[in-house]
């Protein structure tokens, strides 16, 4: 539960950080001279000089709205904050959405008015003219930082007015877009940090510009490289060139210009070596060798993405898979420039774990999709579901009767998509689901993993595919007060709805997961979806003697399984545990 | 505090009475070379800030004893000086009001002033001719900060505005309350929505000679600035609103009565803090 005030004024503030040079025009190592610039790089007058100092913070506020706490200057100039919540996409059953799931989007609109540049004008008081009287804030803005405007970062505050910004929420997104839009409106859209990962240049591995330099022949163990340099490739690894995989155990510049690679094997990884031509790129590729679900992704993240190392919680996704995934093991060759979010997508689904940006906390979570281990909090109609909130949808499409796990790919050049490239199969079927009284039809789900080599993990991924959708999918959607929004995505809840009932009608009390918050400030309210979880499970023990009868009436402690009697019912009458 | 006279202070022969307002708007305030003893090195602070209307840029001194100050170029005559924006009790500052009438700063009578609240403050003193006019803030208490100061001789009303129908201003600003309540009904939470503060003048029965000479710069004036009103100040004078107005220029219309007109102005004011 927060601590918020039972009536309060919400405030929302944004910030743009925004690039800013730090030398002073004119002065050392400045070279400029003349008219000052506004210290950004699209005004400066030296580039080759400009140095990226500490960002300049602006913050807007709604005008007429209450202040913080903090002795800041907020351009009044806010007129609107719009966000749609980021969403997870558990065990990637959602098929129209990424398993990375959907990114957190803000989008933000100013007014624009004249303004006096105070802030924002480092040589105001040297000016020959009153900023005043010419141009709008936006509009001379937008042209002080036409270079750097996309890709800022921007945050959301969401307070009370009286506090201290330290004290609110802060959201923190990246610009796509940050400019003018109508006569007199300033226009911000943002996604959150997973944009990085996202961005079109984010591949894995990188595009390699090296070419062969000359013919070669299917035996050939030294090739040289033309237009690429040492930096371009690893010490040691492994390459392609059109359909052939090679590994390589050195490469060094052959004082030409060119590269020599020094080749171990032809035709690796289940190819086949063959001929090629001079100007033939040579790609490196990157390899997965039995690496834990949480060091692949941090190799991902690391070194093929921007995102900076203070939003990565490396050792909470260690904890989890350590916890939870220690099975999983990553192995596996990618041969050609592969999305990023492509390849974290598959690894998601392949290990059935979920990441998604945190806004709240700012750091890219990591979590396996697993059974319930603690207990979930329990969100009533009484104390905290808002009225009018809840709507409940059923997703039959996401029902699988047969999970088809493909593995042990047989060849990395060629589509990760089609079964025939996959030495191996494992599934898990329900039969009972297809049955004509039942669903009957089959449903199938395949799932293509070529990061698996393990008939053990493949059995696993569809077992825990089909426990959790054998009977489709649930999702509901609820809003709580601010009091209660700390509750946050991947975190399970017992919802106690009168309209969630078991046959008899009495209230059935289902587990969900969250898979995304929407924080409605102004409303003082955060707008949650969640996925029935309930037939994930919930890791128990057998009560011991000291434990007492199972009571059924919400007392019984969480985690423990009572022995029902012969007849599989437990004491007036209720159903048993059962065990999978 | 809201309106304050100085010491002793008498209506000048030929004013209009004390109930009528007094208007302080940019036609009769003046403006000219701001000096300021001192200002915090913080760049959200700047010296011209109380000069200018955006309400938002702030001044403040970086040590007390401190003064702020306004060169007009050329000997003015004043009445007024209108303060808003401030922090003044929070800071728990005291200040003075002096004017220089050529051999350097005197005081006009209101001297170690103090306040307790943020409302815009009317100053009113007897009307002096000076080359400059200053705000000082004695060494006791905080520092504070300060959005809006002008100097000016200010506006009478030819007639006092018409009392039924009025709010007083302390209970004119618009908040909309919302609650968040649970399915079963349990109240959750309560959100305050401001809507500013809205505020209406109507004055009945000003003169032909009014209307024509006097009410073309007004209207001007608050058509594209701020101004600040002391609706009544001698029996109310708490009633004082920084303003602009909202909506279409007021017009005077001929309200049938001989030559006499009625005038309306729907305004918006400056909720503090």
């Amino acid at each position: 539960m927060v601590d918020v005030p039972f009536s309060a004024e919400p405030i929302t503030i944004v910030r743009i950080e925004q690039p800013f040079c730090e030398n002073a025009h004119g002065a050392a190592p400045c070279t400029a001279d003349g008219e000052p610039c506004f210290n950004t790089r699209s005004t400066c007058q030296d580039p080759e000089n400009y140095i990226a100092g500490p960002t300049k913070k602006l913050y807007f506020g709604m005008p007429g709205e209450g202040r913080p706490a903090d002795d800041i200057y907020i351009f009044p100039l806010l007129r609107s904050v719009s966000t749609s919540a980021a969403r997870v996409n558990v065990s990637g059953a959602d098929k129209r959405a990424s398993p990375l799931g959907v990114r957190a989007r803000a989008t933000i609109q100013f007014r624009d008015m004249p303004h006096t540049d105070r802030i924002v004008d480092p040589y105001l008081s040297a000016r020959s003219y009153d900023p005043r009287d010419r141009g709008s804030f936006w509009s001379k803005w937008n042209e002080r930082n036409r270079f750097a405007r996309n890709g800022m970062i921007v945050s959301i505050l969401e307070g009370y007015a009286g506090q201290a910004l330290a004290d609110m929420t802060r959201r923190v997104y990246i610009a796509d877009l940050l400019g003018l839009s109508g006569a007199d409106v300033g226009v911000g859209k943002c996604r959150d940090r997973l944009l990085k990962a996202e961005a079109d240049k984010a591949q894995i591995p990188r595009v390699s510009q090296g070419e062969l330099h000359s013919d070669i022949d299917a035996t050939a163990t030294s090739i040289k490289v033309a237009a690429a340099v040492l930096d371009d490739y690893a010490a040691a690894g492994t390459i392609r060139i059109n359909d052939e995989v090679m590994t390589y155990s050195a490469v060094v510049e052959d004082g030409s210009g060119f590269l020599d690679f020094t080749i171990t094997a032809r035709g690796s990884d289940n190819t086949e070596a063959s001929d090629h031509d001079a100007e033939d790129q040579v790609q490196q590729c990157f390899r997965f060798e039995g690496v834990t679900v949480d060091q692949g992704l941090r190799t991902v993240y690391e070194d093929f993405t921007e995102i900076p190392a203070a939003f990565l919680p490396f050792d909470d996704w260690t904890a989890e898979a350590d916890s939870h995934l220690t099975a999983y093991r990553l192995t596996g060759l990618i041969s050609e420039p592969t999305a990023v979010k492509d390849i974290i997508g598959e690894i998601l689904e392949q290990a059935q774990a979920m990441q998604w940006w945190d806004e709240r906390a700012q750091e890219v979570r990591f979590l396996a999709v697993k059974p319930i281990f603690d207990p979930p909090r329990d969100l009533n109609e009484e104390e905290h579901i808002l009225a009018g909130s809840v709507k409940l949808r059923e997703f039959v499409d996401r029902r699988v009767s047969r999970v088809y796990v493909y593995f042990d790919q047989r060849d990395p050049t060629v589509s990760v998509d089609e079964g025939e490239n996959y030495r191996k199969m494992q599934g898990s079927v329900a039969l009972e689901m297809e049955a004509p009284e039942v669903f009957g039809e089959p449903a199938i789900r395949k799932v293509y993993a070529r990061f698996v080599d393990s008939a053990a993990v493949a059995l696993e991924t569809s077992a825990r595919i089909l426990a959790r959708y054998k009977e489709g999918s649930r999702e509901i959607t609820f809003a709580l007060s601010d009091r209660d929004a700390d509750l946050n995505v991947g975190e399970i809840v017992f919802l106690h709805l009168r309209r969630i009932q078991d046959a008899s009608g009495l209230v059935a009390v289902k587990s969900w997961i969250i898979t995304s918050r929407e924080v409605q400030h102004r409303q003082r309210r955060a707008v949650y979806t969640a996925e029935d979880a309930t037939l994930a499970g919930v890791v128990s023990s057998i009560a011991p003697d000291t434990v007492g009868d199972w009571q059924g009436d919400g007392s019984d402690p969480f985690g423990v399984l009572f022995i029902s009697d012969a007849a599989g019912l437990l004491p007036g009458g209720a159903p048993g545990f059962n065990i999978n | 505090m809201a309106v304050q006279f100085s010491s002793g202070y008498t209506l000048p022969g030929g004013d209009a009475p004390l109930t009528h307002a007094r208007i302080a708007h940019a036609e009769n305030w003046i403006s000219g070379a701001i000096l300021a003893s001192s200002t915090d090195a913080s760049e959200i602070y700047a010296a011209e800030a109380p000069g200018n209307s955006f309400l938002f840029e702030k001044w403040r001194p970086a040590a007390l004893p401190a003064s702020w100050s306004t060169w007009p170029g050329a000997a003015v005559d004043l009445d007024y000086c209108v303060i808003a924006a401030h922090n003044f009790a929070s800071a728990g500052v005291e200040f003075s009001i002096e004017l220089n009438l050529g051999a350097g700063f005197v005081s006009v009578g209101l001297d170690g002033l103090t306040v307790s609240d943020a409302a815009p403050i009317f100053l009113v003193f007897e009307p002096a001719t000076a080359i400059a006019a200053r705000v000082t803030f004695s060494d006791a208490g905080g520092i504070p900060a300060v959005g809006f100061v002008r100097f000016g001789r200010a506006l009478q009303m030819e007639q006092r505005t018409r009392f039924p129908g009025r709010t007083p201003f302390a209970l004119a600003a618009r908040r909309v309350m919302t609650g968040q309540q649970s399915v079963a009904g349990a109240p959750l939470a309560r959100t305050e929505i401001r809507q500013g503060m809205q505020l209406g003048f109507t004055w009945s029965n000003l003169s032909e000679d009014f209307v024509t000479a006097t009410l073309p710069g007004f209207l001007d004036a608050i058509e594209r600035d701020l101004f600040v009103i002391a609706e009544r100040p001698d029996t109310h004078p708490d009633d004082v609103a920084l303003c602009w107005i909202s909506g279409a220029r007021p017009r005077p219309v001929a309200n049938g009565a001989v030559d006499l007109h009625d005038l309306q102005i729907k305004a918006e004011a400056y909720v503090n803090g």
